[in-house]
């Protein structure tokens, strides 16, 4: 009872057909698939050494996991394959077989052990674990999990965790087992070493043997096809199982080596059998195909095969790599179809069906897979047929370097120069409606041959070239000819050229071809596709979408498509889209290529004549240097699996981080992030095209081409989540799957609010620094003003001493002499003709002569020389008259000296400017000369201007950033990049507002500035001091309403000297101040009067009042009551300041006072207009 | 109302980052941007704004001299000009005003009304 020593109960579960071929993810796509009626030689292959990727080149196993890679097993270890890419695991270890299981789990045996590799996760095991010493030749699934393994030493079961063996004891005859299998009908089957093949089924082993007509009792690889049949490979044949009845593939049926040692039915039906030493079989309709004697595959020992799924077949071979076979597109003719030659360069139809072929090794005709030959042996007149042309007469016309051949009923007739034509090297030839065969050179231009005579047409005779590529013939019977120097249309006997002028890419035409709508294409050398219809001409290129701008030969298939030549390959355009594109309708068309990974044997074209035919069933042939391509445009072979697409690694700042993450948590910082994801399209892994997006950062896709990395750096904190799709070689996309999350945290500097808080802090530092500057410039003003102040009392002295001088001259001349030697400024006294009476050292000096020179010179020219003030007379000169009159430079007067800015002239010629003051001398009531003295200020003026440029320059470049500050912050606060959080929005306020108070600030500073320096000129005129006031309240009675404060004018009347609107900034000013600081239901009354020859205005509040102390400070600049006053009223600090600049300007005075019963007063005068209006007040 | 395209010429990346920004959002207005007088001209040229922002102090070339070439070349002499300027006395307004400009906006702005402050300059309903 040989199933109870087994094991029975368990065995007896349904098995799954599950083997190294991966056949779980089969779909069979009949367009896509091996078809059995193509002859082996029309797959397109590729193959793949050690010197490709692969770690060795002994492939024992093949494996299609579900997530789309392939996997091989070698002896250097297992190495998974994405089309591109190898990447090899357990490194150094002999696989011997892989498994892969309905959960998705790759099994692998190595020489130490089995493996489980799922999810990016290796499990191992060992003999410790339970497992059988030595390699495992084969594994299998059952759907209760359990895996089978045969080895040299037993059947070995692996289930629910555990392994147990089964050897000679428990049933098995034999010990060594080479492989096993599951068929549908859940039984197991295994192939011994000797022992035969032995079958499990209800609990009871079943053994075969050569009795049974097993073909050799050594079975290497079992198989159940579709039908149900059983392969068995053996030994020394090829069996196979049909209703329990075996029988053995005769060798007469031409199985080119009797070791079989893996089979694989494809999703056709067909078989292929690996042989050992005799390559791979395909076995279909009862017989075996062979790949011939040339192919890898014909003599390598194959020992592995997979079917994936997108159809292509995998062959694993001992020590020849791994090779694919891959549907195919195109079908060639060429050397494996009997065509002796590669080089293709015209091919046509016959009208007997045949193929008519011009090649480097003569003229072919090739009908019913049969290839006969015309070369120079048979009279032709050169082997290199550029040209094919048949005419109705049956004769066929090969064009050659040598003339051009007239070959019919066997007979070859060559004709030459000597014959007519104009030159030997014949490229084209047609037969025209009339039965005229036109003949076109290369050099020669073209000649026409009728009744035996040959008429020359070339460039003298107007033709566009001499050079001619090919002709065509359009429906209207007109002849087109490409040449070297354009197009040329001969229409009853008339010949039109088209050429660059007109319109045309280049002159350099290659060929012609007449669409079914009448449209006329060009296609040239290096200028792309030109059209032309009716007289108009289109030009089409790379950069609309063409694939290549080298065009050899044109021809329409039957859905719309012109499909052109060229070195790259094969492509196609929509005839629609072409029209569409040359009326302007659209801006970009489409092209389709086709290549080696189509199936081509070489993608290169050539452009004989003609290079490309359509046959009458519709299919296409294309010249090439590997034979003619054939393609079926009605029935392509489309692969429609989209491929998966896989995420492979991930690397943060260049480290890995594995993609099995549900989302990568990145900490703050700057970090760069590389995404390595493929995509396991396998027919044309180089035709994968990838899109990608991170969501979080971008919603567009990136279009990566055929880059398998996605690059970021420097990503902002937030989530993002990865996304990419591919595509395959037929442009069919694939869905997103496992897109790959990704948190990037915020660094504590790359939250918002620690923003908000930079943006504070930012602005307290521009503002604390330009506090500083700004004292650093008042302080240094208030010494010069405090050096003015000791110089000009220093100046008053020295005139009263200078006064006293003169009047006690004769007596106290010793006395007066010391005096004016040690003063500092200059002091020089001038009779009434301006004549020096005494010249003091420092005045000396600082003119730049000697004392003695000067004395008794007439100083007034000197010092005036070529200014104005020369050609005054001594008597009109301010300076030496010692008069005061007019408005003129007068910057202070105060004790009654006046003193004034002129520029005096040194002994060299430059002028400097100086402050002086000038008394006349009065002795006894009579006039006695005048006393001038003067100091230099050329260094006060320089550090005047530099401070003024400077105070200009630091507000405008602080006004730009603060720009952008006060731009962004504004936004942010509006709410319109996104939600803010009200805490956060409030700071967002207090940054906006405090950046509109710094913006306040810095027009302060440049106003107060602009008119302290002197360079805001008021403009003076009558002004009427009721209209001033009524103005400047007007502009304040919505503050005033919105604080809730009245406002009360009084009447006042008077015409005032000065400028109407700084007198309204400054009532402004004073007003807006008193608004702010009263509380509410309160008045602030404004009103004017005349006192004491000047014109006041009095702006009062009832707040609560500056105090005492703070009364004469408070015009200072940056002076404010409370501190924090500045930052709760929003003033800038300079607002008084400027009052008292403006009303100084003016020449009168502004000060504060309490005022009863509560609050301030502030008022300043402004001189009246003249003696009436003060009156008039 | 129609929709409106601006373009803002200032040599300050960040401020016609502001610029294009705030006008895109509070206006939906299409804002081309160009970093200096004669990357300016030549896009006004190509871009055809309905007005131009123009920053009045840039380093290349500045406010007055773009305005000049802008009213010299023939397909954007029609185009309003309004000036973006740090300069805020009232003498340099009059004399910018008197280049031709359409209106003074000066800086710093508010993001929220520049839309507003560009329509009224240039009556747009």
């Amino acid at each position: 009872m040989l199933h109870k020593q087994i094991g029975l109960k368990t065995v007896r579960a349904i098995f799954l057909t599950v083997s190294l071929s991966g056949a779980l993810f089969l779909s069979p796509t009949a367009a896509q698939a091996l078809d059995r009626l193509t002859a082996n030689t029309q797959y397109g292959v590729s193959s793949w050494l050690s010197d490709d990727g692969l770690p060795q080149n002994w492939i024992g196993a093949i494996a299609q996991t579900p997530d789309g890679y392939l996997w091989f097993a070698t002896e250097e270890g297992v190495s998974r394959f994405d089309g591109v890419r190898f990447t090899t695991f357990l490194d150094r270890k002999s696989i011997s077989t892989l498994l892969v299981t309905h959960d998705g789990s790759l099994w692998i045996s190595a020489d130490l052990g089995l493996a489980r590799y799922k999810d990016h996760q290796m499990t191992s095991y060992s003999t410790r674990d339970g497992l059988r010493e030595g390699p495992i030749n084969s594994m299998s699934e059952g759907t209760d999990g359990s895996i089978w393994m045969a080895t040299r030493s037993g059947l070995n079961r692996f289930y629910q965790g555990k392994f147990s063996a089964y050897t000679v004891t428990d049933g098995s005859a034999a010990s060594w087992i080479w492989s096993t299998s599951v068929t549908t009908d859940g039984s197991l089957w295994w192939g011994t070493n000797g022992g035969g093949l032995k079958h499990l089924y209800n609990g009871s082993v079943t053994t075969f043997t050569t009795s049974d007509g097993l073909a050799d009792n050594t079975v290497f690889a079992i198989r159940q096809d579709r039908k149900g049949d059983l392969w068995i490979g053996t030994n020394n044949g090829l069996s196979r199982m049909h209703d329990g009845k075996i029988t053995t593939i005769p060798k007469a049926a031409g199985l080119t080596n009797q070791c079989v040692k893996v089979i694989q039915e494809d999703r056709d039906g067909n078989l292929w059998i690996g042989t050992d030493g005799g390559g791979l079989n395909r076995y279909s309709g009862g017989t075996f195909t062979s790949f011939g004697m040339q192919h890898t595959l014909s003599n390598a020992s194959v020992l592995s095969l997979l079917e994936d799924r997108e159809g292509s077949l995998w062959v694993g071979t001992s020590g020849a790599g791994v090779s694919q076979l891959r549907p195919s597109k195109f079908i060639t003719i060429g050397r494996s179809e009997g065509l002796n030659a590669d080089m293709v360069w015209s091919v046509r139809e016959s009208i007997d069906g045949s193929l008519l072929i011009g090649t480097n090794h003569g003229f072919w005709k090739w009908k019913d897979g049969k290839a006969t030959s015309l070369t120079v042996r048979q009279g032709l007149s050169s082997d290199i047929v550029r040209s094919v042309m048949e005419d109705r007469a049956g004769g066929v016309w090969l064009g050659t370097n040598d003339g051009v051949n007239h070959y019919q009923h066997g007979k070859v007739t060559v004709y030459r120069t000597s014959n007519g034509l104009p030159n030997n090297t014949v490229r084209t030839a047609i037969e025209d409606r009339h039965g005229n065969i036109w003949i076109g050179t290369r050099g020669g231009g073209l000649a026409r041959y009728r009744d035996g005579v040959f008429k020359v047409f070339n460039s003298t005779g107007g033709l566009a070239g001499d050079l001619l590529g090919s002709m065509e013939e359009d429906r209207d019977g007109n002849l087109w000819i490409a040449t070297n120097g354009g197009v040329s249309v001969i229409k009853n006997g008339v010949i039109t050229n088209y050429g660059v002028r007109d319109g045309l890419s280049t002159n350099s035409a290659r060929v012609i071809y007449h669409d079914r709508q009448d449209g006329h294409w060009i296609g040239t050398y290096g200028g792309g596709l030109n059209r032309i219809k009716n007289g108009h001409i289109s030009r089409i290129l790379v950069k609309d979408g063409l694939f290549d701008e080298v065009i050899f030969a044109i021809v329409e298939d039957r859905k719309g498509y012109l499909w052109m030549t060229c070195n790259r390959g094969v492509f196609r355009v929509s005839i629609r889209e072409l029209n569409d594109f040359a009326e302007g309708r659209i801006k970009h068309i489409h092209s389709t290529s086709f290549d080696i990974t189509d199936g081509m044997k070489a993608a290169e074209c050539n452009g004989g004549s003609p290079g490309a035919w359509e046959g009458r069933d519709g299919r296409l042939f294309f010249a090439t240097v590997k034979g003619v391509a054939i393609i079926d445009p009605n029935h392509i072979a489309l692969n429609a699996v989209a491929p998966p697409v896989l995420n492979e690694e991930v690397l943060l700042d260049g480290k890995a981080q594995g993609v099995s993450f549900t989302s990568l948590v990145v900490g703050p910082g700057r970090h760069s992030l590389e995404i390595h994801y493929t995509a396991l399209s396998l027919v044309a892994p180089k035709k994968v095209a990838f899109r990608y997006r991170l969501r979080g950062f971008s919603d567009e896709w990136i279009d990566a081409g055929d880059r398998r990395v996605a690059f970021y750096t420097n990503l902002p904190p937030g989530n993002y989540l990865f996304e990419v799709v591919g595509s395959n070689n037929d442009g069919v996309w694939s869905l997103v799957r496992n897109p790959l999350r990704f948190r990037f945290r915020a660094a504590f500097y790359q939250t918002w609010w620690f923003w908000t808080a930079c943006v504070v802090v930012l602005l307290i530092i521009i503002r604390a620094g330009f506090t500083m500057r700004l004292r650093l410039l008042n302080e240094s003003e208030q010494q010069l003003v405090k050096r003015v102040g000791e110089q000009t009392a220093e100046l008053q002295a020295a005139k009263e001493s200078a006064e006293h001088a003169a009047a006690v001259n004769e007596r106290l001349s010793r006395s007066k002499q010391l005096i004016l030697n040690s003063a500092g400024e200059g002091i020089f006294g001038l009779d009434e003709d301006g004549v020096a009476t005494f010249v003091n050292p420092s005045a000396a000096r600082m003119l730049g002569w000697p004392v003695e020179d000067l004395v008794g010179k007439n100083l007034h020219l000197l010092i005036h020389s070529e200014s104005a003030d020369a050609g005054l007379s001594v008597a009109s000169c301010e300076v030496c008259s010692g008069s005061a009159q007019g408005m003129g430079q007068e910057t202070a007067q105060e004790n009654g000296l006046i003193s004034r800015t002129a520029n005096f002239r040194r002994r060299s010629g430059r002028t400097f400017p100086v402050e002086y003051a000038a008394g006349a001398i009065v002795d006894h009531g009579d006039k006695g000369g005048v006393v001038v003295t003067f100091r230099d200020v050329t260094e006060r003026r320089a550090v005047e201007q530099l401070k003024s440029e400077f105070v200009s320059t630091v507000s405008h470049e602080l006004r730009t950033p603060l720009t952008s500050i006060r731009g962004a912050l504004g936004l942010l606060s509006s709410g319109m990049l996104g939600p803010i959080a009200a805490k956060g929005h409030r700071m967002l306020e207090i940054a906006v507002t405090n950046t509109d108070r710094l913006v306040r600030l810095i027009n302060d500073i440049l106003d107060l500035e602009r008119i302290e320096s002197g360079r805001v000129e008021l403009t003076r005129a009558p002004v009427d001091a009721q209209a001033v006031l009524v103005q400047a309240t007007e502009g304040l009675q919505a503050i005033a309403e919105e604080a809730g404060v009245r406002i009360v004018v009084k009447p006042a009347a008077g015409t005032l000297w000065g400028d109407s609107d700084r007198i309204i900034q400054t009532l402004t000013n004073l007003l807006g101040n008193a608004i702010k600081f009263s509380p509410r239901q309160t008045t602030v009354t404004v009103s004017g009067r005349a006192e004491e020859g000047d014109f006041v205005f009095c702006v009062a509040d009832e707040g609560r009042g500056v105090p005492a102390e703070k009364l004469q400070t408070i015009f200072e600049r940056f002076s404010q009551v409370d501190t924090t006053d500045s930052r709760n009223k929003g003033g800038s600090g300079l607002g008084l300041a400027i009052c008292q600049s403006i009303v100084t300007a003016h020449g009168g005075r502004i000060w504060a006072e309490k005022n009863d019963p509560a609050g301030s007063r502030f008022q300043f005068t402004i001189p009246f207009a003249n003696e009436d209006s003060r009156h008039a007040a | 109302m129609p929709h409106r395209q601006i373009l803002v010429i200032d040599d300050e990346n960040d401020i016609r980052e502001v610029a294009q920004l705030s006008l895109q959002l509070t206006e939906n207005w299409t804002v081309w941007t160009a970093n200096g007088g004669a990357a300016g001209t030549a896009l006004a040229l190509s871009a055809e704004p309905d007005a131009i922002l123009l920053d009045v102090m840039m380093p290349d070339m500045d406010g007055p001299t773009t305005l000049r070439l802008l009213q010299q070349q023939g397909g954007t002499k029609a185009i309003p000009v309004i000036f973006l300027t740090a300069k805020v006395q009232a003498a340099d307004r009059q004399k910018f005003m008197q280049l031709g400009v359409r209106g003074i906006i000066s800086k710093p702005f508010d993001p929220l009304t520049l839309g507003q402050q560009i329509r009224e300059l240039l009556a747009w309903g």
